[in-house]
């Protein structure tokens, strides 16, 4: 069993659907306090591995642990301490923003005083104030995806597991939510999420794992990762390069 | 279509038995058809003007009130490709004919049709009743797919209620007056008087013209023919221009997600706060419930339910009243039919919710207490619902003494069914239209699984509901104690059936956690 000093621990992973095998035997222990960037082609099993790792998906086979709690097993000690974004889940939209996250604070058990100071909070920091009377289904994506942050963030989590976080979210937002992330981590909270923005993730993130056909390709300090070159060079060399470098030639104006 | 039956093969296998059903009523039409040839020329155009009527009537109302059964194309998916509604309508219109309800329907037309065989002007009149048949078998289906974009336009708005609320207090009155005139002058003088009035006027309208219109040939007026004719290929045009011009308003304008409501005070810790008393529900029932009254309230997709789970029990009951008069005990009966119902209705109550499954898996709340929550809030409509019926049917009656007796039986039908749709719910969830997506139709790939869930809330809701509602049949035969024990029966049967229903489908829910997401998306 990991010791609680590692924030989230998978052991084992596999997941097939049909004739894909999504994840592969997944093993990965992400150190408390650490910001964690898990990178991957589109296809790679990032979602899926991160939906077993929040007790979204039943793995076929594997172990996750969430400071030495299994998951799986005591999910009543586990999950209390993940804080949970997800990509390409509708969230309920017929709540206005500042409900949702009402909704989620008391759903994780917070009292309803706690409740709305922290909802306030979170619709000041990520400048949702507008937000906080309108519809989720009235919100853009970039909106959709703030409170979904806030969403996880009002039970004050151990672990943030956030899934394209920055996805749609624009540039003020956007360094909104790394100043509280980066706050997070210092204070010893640990973060990991999912990108596709190789800047982004080398920006942030002190260790990274890049996945490839539900496999860990590359894990560690983002240092020893990238080596002497940059991030994006050492994933397309993992990853491999598009198949053909076909010329559109027919999509030139002129 | 052949790309869907190909990937979802329970479809096909769907689509077989609703054409195997089709052709083997085929026979008892066709008697029927045969023995109305021989009548009159009069009598032959009144029952056919009823019947196609009461056909074109049920193509506007049937896909509105039973939500989940238009499988046919929604223009809004291709509104992302740009194709103009010009280029889009024929495939739309070919689609739509090719349906299994279009092409039993076209048959049954036929074979309406076909009855005119045998009067003078032979030729003719069978040319004309096919031409007729025709053409209100198009404006059938055209009606029907205008209805359902406009519905689902008109849910989307504020005004929606006060739009349902008129048609409602409309129907309601209809029933009334033709019940009242068929108790004053008899229901046989009112077949003679109103309705054969009514079956006249509706021979000289689009609705039922083109049946009418072989009547006036067989007298040997061919312009009487000619226009009734007109008046309904006139009408499927127009039909036609109103569908198009409903498509193009579909593609470019999105169903109004929320309608840009704002909000001022926060439904959830409004709900935390309330104090009732007696009410000790855990802080996931309290907001939960609010949550999902919140989504009985605005989401176009419940409002829709709510509309048919009434509005069908109503209206067929009000038909019973206007044929067999109010005074009969069978009245209690409509109470019952409306719990069941809605119970019924409810057996695929997650799917509805799918969007905030995942909110409960994170936060690992309680099973039961959600059940518990989402119950209550369908309870909360439905209850009065039936209670209203069974004061509607005592005061009917005049039997006001099994009003008690009657309502708690009701209740527990409803308890016992809403306690069977959650643990179907959670059992065998299948797909339904997204939150924004049109309440009408029906999710493609999941004709099979739905099949398979209706089917079995259907066995567990013929088995439970029956032990409920015996003692209160026991009670109108026998008297004496079996009404206070279809009383206790009833209130018994429904506490337990919704507490019990909603403490399994709880357990079900957390065993079932990891899977759930992925049978909804």
């Amino acid at each position: 069993m990991p010791s609680d000093a590692t924030a989230l621990a998978l052991r084992g992973l596999r997941k097939r659907f049909g004739k894909t095998q999504a994840v592969d035997g997944i093993d990965l222990d992400i150190p408390a306090g650490s910001f964690y960037g898990m990178l991957g082609p589109n296809g790679a099993g990032k979602t899926t591995t991160l939906s077993i790792a929040t007790g979204l998906l039943t793995p076929d086979a594997g172990q996750v642990f969430v400071h030495g709690v299994d998951l799986w097993q005591h999910p009543e000690q586990a999950k209390p301490m993940l804080g949970v974004l997800p990509d390409g889940l509708r969230t309920f939209d017929r709540l206005t923003g500042g409900e949702l996250i009402s909704y989620a604070g008391v759903l994780r058990g917070l009292d309803p005083e706690v409740v709305r100071s922290r909802r306030d909070d979170l619709l000041a920091a990520l400048d949702l104030g507008t937000a906080a009377g309108t519809l989720v289904a009235d919100f853009s994506a970039g909106m959709a995806k703030k409170v979904g942050l806030a969403c996880a963030l009002v039970h004050a989590p151990k672990v943030l597991v956030l899934d394209e976080p920055f996805e749609a979210v624009d540039p003020v937002s956007g360094a909104a939510i790394r100043s509280i992330l980066q706050a997070f981590v210092n204070s010893g909270g640990t973060v990991v999420m999912s990108s596709h923005v190789m800047a982004l993730v080398e920006r942030l993130c002190d260790r990274v794992a890049i996945v490839g056909a539900g496999r860990i390709l590359a894990e560690g300090a983002l240092n020893d990762v990238r080596g002497a070159g940059d991030l994006e060079a050492r994933f397309v060399q993992l990853v491999g390069d598009v198949g053909e470098q076909r010329d559109l030639w027919w999509l030139r104006q002129s | 279509m052949r790309h869907q039956f190909r990937r979802d093969w329970w479809r096909l296998l769907f689509v077989a038995a609703g054409a195997i059903w089709s052709v083997s009523v085929i026979p008892s039409l066709l008697v029927a058809s045969h023995v109305l040839s021989t009548r009159p020329y009069d009598v032959k155009e009144d029952a056919l003007v009823a019947v196609g009527t009461v056909i074109a009537l049920a193509w506007v109302v049937v896909p509105l009130l039973a939500t989940g059964v238009d499988d046919s194309l929604d223009p809004v998916r291709f509104a992302p490709w740009g194709i103009a509604p010009r280029r889009l309508m024929p495939g739309l219109i070919v689609a739509a004919f090719t349906t299994v309800p279009a092409i039993f329907f076209g048959m049954l037309a036929g074979v309406m049709a076909a009855t005119w065989r045998g009067e003078s002007h032979g030729g003719w009149v069978l040319a004309v009743a096919f031409v007729g048949a025709a053409l209100s078998l198009a404006t059938w289906v055209a009606s029907a797919r205008l209805a359902t974009l406009w519905a689902t336009r008109l849910l989307a708005t504020r005004a929606s209620k006060a739009v349902l609320g008129g048609l409602a207090i409309a129907v309601v009155a209809l029933i009334a007056v033709t019940a009242a005139a068929v108790r004053s002058d008899g229901l046989e003088s009112f077949l003679a008087g109103e309705v054969a009035t009514a079956l006249d006027a509706l021979a000289r309208t689009p609705w039922a013209a083109g049946f009418a219109a072989p009547s006036a040939v067989a007298l040997g007026q061919p312009w009487g023919a000619v226009w009734r004719l007109v008046i309904v290929a006139a009408w499927f045009l127009a039909l036609v221009a109103a569908w198009r011009s409903a498509v193009e308003h579909s593609l470019v304008n999105p169903v109004s997600r929320g309608g840009g409501t704002l909000r001022t005070q926060d439904g959830i810790l409004a709900a935390m706060e309330r104090k009732l008393p007696g009410w000790r529900a855990t802080a996931t029932t309290r907001v939960v419930l609010a949550r999902s009254v919140r989504s009985w309230r605005i989401d176009p997709r419940y409002v829709s339910q709510v509309v048919g789970a009434v509005a069908m029990p109503t209206i067929m009951g009000g038909i019973a009243v206007a044929a067999l008069g109010s005074r009969g005990p069978w009245l209690f009966a409509l109470p019952i039919f409306l719990a069941v119902t809605i119970g019924w209705g409810r057996h695929n109550d997650l799917a509805y919710d799918a969007s905030a499954v995942w909110l409960d898996i994170v936060s690992d709340v309680r099973g039961a207490d959600v059940m518990r929550g989402r119950l209550l809030a369908t309870a909360g409509w439905a209850a009065p619902a039936v209670v209203t019926m069974c004061v509607a049917a005592a005061a009917l009656t005049g039997r006001w003494a099994v009003l008690p007796a009657v309502t708690l039986a009701a209740l527990g039908a409803l308890g016992v069914g809403l306690g069977i749709a959650a643990v179907s719910s959670v059992l065998l969830p299948y797909r339904v239209p997204a939150p924004g997506e049109s309440p009408f139709g029906a999710e493609t790939g999941t004709i099979g699984a739905s099949l398979g869930a209706q089917v079995a809330s259907s066995l567990a809701t013929g088995v439970a509901v029956p032990i409920v509602v015996s003692p209160l049949l026991a009670a109108f035969v026998w008297g004496g104690v079996w009404w206070l024990v279809a009383a206790v029966a009833g209130a018994a049967c429904g506490v337990g059936g919704a507490w019990g229903g909603t403490r399994a489908a709880g357990a079900l829910y957390e065993r079932r956690q990891g899977r759930l997401i992925g049978m909804f998306s």
